[in-house]
């Protein structure tokens, strides 16, 4: 069974509990992705009624309700009080899945003889909730009881303050029927097909036959409907947390230049990859965070494609994702957080590139021209090994993959191979 | 200064295949072939696009197939359009 407890608009509730003033009046929260157009993210039930939404601009949003008070996103803080929920309710049970900021799954198999029954251990969490967020916002959780992180979402999602919802293993079908199908954790093109298909509730779609949905939606369709039915029942797949890597540098004057963050950011990520907690890894997953002068957090994510240790390949992504979202105001200090990371990346020092030059240099049809030690300084272990394979054969028999073109339609002119010399 | 010929890697081996009858008169899907001095039933097809290109110096037209074969490794081959004849694509 899953226990999945739920705080809507969290982020907007922590600014609340902040600024209790404002919770009785018409109030946003800005997207903090929204770059230089900030858009509303979230909104108070009064702001909502005055007809602003989520994804609205600012200019029409106060249009339509003059008396809006718009609040700065601080991504910083949330992901600390998120942070803290997930340490709070591992106490409760060691399996827990982490779902979007303010929703957490709890894997509860088991745990009667611990905690006793189910309205017990839902009151347990609720009362850990209490004793790490204030009363007004704990108070808010939303919690629900059901086989699968589905069903429990869904619980949740029926659920109000202070009232759990508990679906026996039985009545789960039965419970799903009459409940929206925008709660299924689907692709955003197969609900919109699904709302001009009429189908509204998980009951219509698991009635729909099997092979309608798979040859209109293919297997997204099939596993909507077993959702639907209550047969496809998730467990709860525990987070896997590497210790992350922070550093931080304040800067000498609060600043929002370009070219003063990039030498800062220099300078975190060689103190951050000098570290020994990171020796024998790459790096998968970077996060640079900046507190803004009058307060307030800005933030930026990067998940490598290929994980690495080489500085260069982590600042560009890094570089471009300031470009394109920079900080709002001039920041006073800045970190870096290394939060996923990979194995480590030994090929590419085995052949230390030197110029980078191979493939300007290199042509099907012609020659490859290199002048010695130019394109790649072979080294170390490597090189001897090279050296005593020539001088015992006479010809090098080890060679390097070189990229060609490795755009062309024609795969054979995508690599090609380079004997490897002393 | 030193130079040094560059291996092309991935070159086509060509093979012997039976296949339908080519484009209009038939799709010209593999239907069996001969790799290492077997003959190999092909099972289905997965994909198939072309490839056309190089029109300006030498053309290049090729059929591609993604097959699985009936001992069920999956393999890319093509049938070469302008100078016929099919081909092993490693």
């Amino acid at each position: 069974m899953t226990l999945c407890l739920w705080l809507p608009t969290f982020e907007l509730r922590l600014e609340l509990v902040r600024s209790p003033e404002l919770d009785a009046t018409s109030v946003a929260l800005l997207d903090p992705a929204g770059g230089q157009r900030p858009r509303i993210w979230q909104l108070s039930a009064r702001a909502a009624e005055a007809g602003v939404q989520p994804g609205m601009l600012i200019s029409r949003a106060v249009a339509l309700c003059p008396a809006l008070t718009l609040l700065e996103p601080d991504p910083t803080h949330y992901e600390t009080a998120f942070q803290e929920m997930l340490e709070a309710l591992e106490d409760i049970s060691p399996l827990l899945e982490p779902g979007e900021p303010g929703r957490v799954f709890l894997g509860m198999e088991g745990l009667e003889r611990v905690h006793g029954p189910p309205q017990r251990q839902m009151t347990l969490a609720l009362e850990r909730l209490l004793e790490i967020f204030p009363p007004a916002l704990a108070a808010s959780t939303r919690a629900g009881w059901a086989p699968g992180t589905f069903g429990a979402r869904v619980a949740a999602a029926a659920a109000r303050p202070g009232a759990p919802v508990h679906v026996p293993d039985a009545q789960l079908p039965t419970f799903l029927a009459p409940r929206s199908v925008s709660l299924l954790p689907v692709s955003t093109s197969l609900m919109e097909r699904l709302g001009r298909l009429g189908v509204s509730t998980l009951g219509e779609l698991g009635r729909l036959p099997e092979e309608a949905l798979v040859a209109q939606f293919g297997e997204e369709g099939r596993q909507a409907r077993r959702w639907a039915l209550g047969e496809r029942r998730d467990p709860v797949r525990p987070r896997h947390r590497p210790r992350p890597i922070r550093v931080t540098l304040d800067l000498p004057a609060p600043t929002g230049q370009e070219a003063v963050l990039h030498a800062a950011l220099d300078r975190l990520l060689d103190r951050a990859l000098s570290r020994p907690a990171r020796r024998g890894r790459s790096i998968g997953g970077i996060r640079l965070n900046g507190r803004l002068e009058g307060g307030g957090s800005w933030q930026v994510e990067v998940v490598l494609r290929e994980p690495s240790a080489l500085r260069n390949r982590l600042v560009f992504p890094l570089r471009n994702r300031i470009g394109l979202n920079p900080p709002p105001r001039a920041v006073e200090s800045l970190g870096v957080e290394f939060f996923a990371f990979g194995p480590a990346s030994t090929q590419t020092d085995l052949f230390a590139p030197g110029h980078g030059t191979e493939r300007k240099s290199a042509g099907m049809n012609g020659e490859a021209s290199y002048e010695k030690g130019g394109p790649y300084h072979i080294s170390g272990p490597l090189g001897s090994a090279v050296r005593e394979l020539t001088l015992k054969l006479g010809v090098s028999p080890l060679y390097r993959v070189v990229e060609v073109d490795p755009w062309s339609r024609i795969p054979e002119r995508r690599n090609a191979l380079l004997k490897l010399e002393p | 200064m030193k130079t040094q010929r560059l291996i092309p890697l991935g070159t086509p081996q060509p093979i012997q295949m039976e296949a339908g009858l080519p484009p209009p008169k038939g799709r010209g899907a593999p239907r069996a072939l001969q790799l290492n001095r077997r003959k190999l039933q092909v099972e289905g097809v997965r994909e198939e696009w072309r490839i056309d290109d190089e029109w300006w110096r030498r053309p290049i037209s090729r059929l591609y197939f993604t097959v699985i074969l009936e001992n069920g490794r999956l393999v890319t081959l093509y049938h070469d359009l302008v100078e016929g004849g099919w081909f092993l694509q490693p």
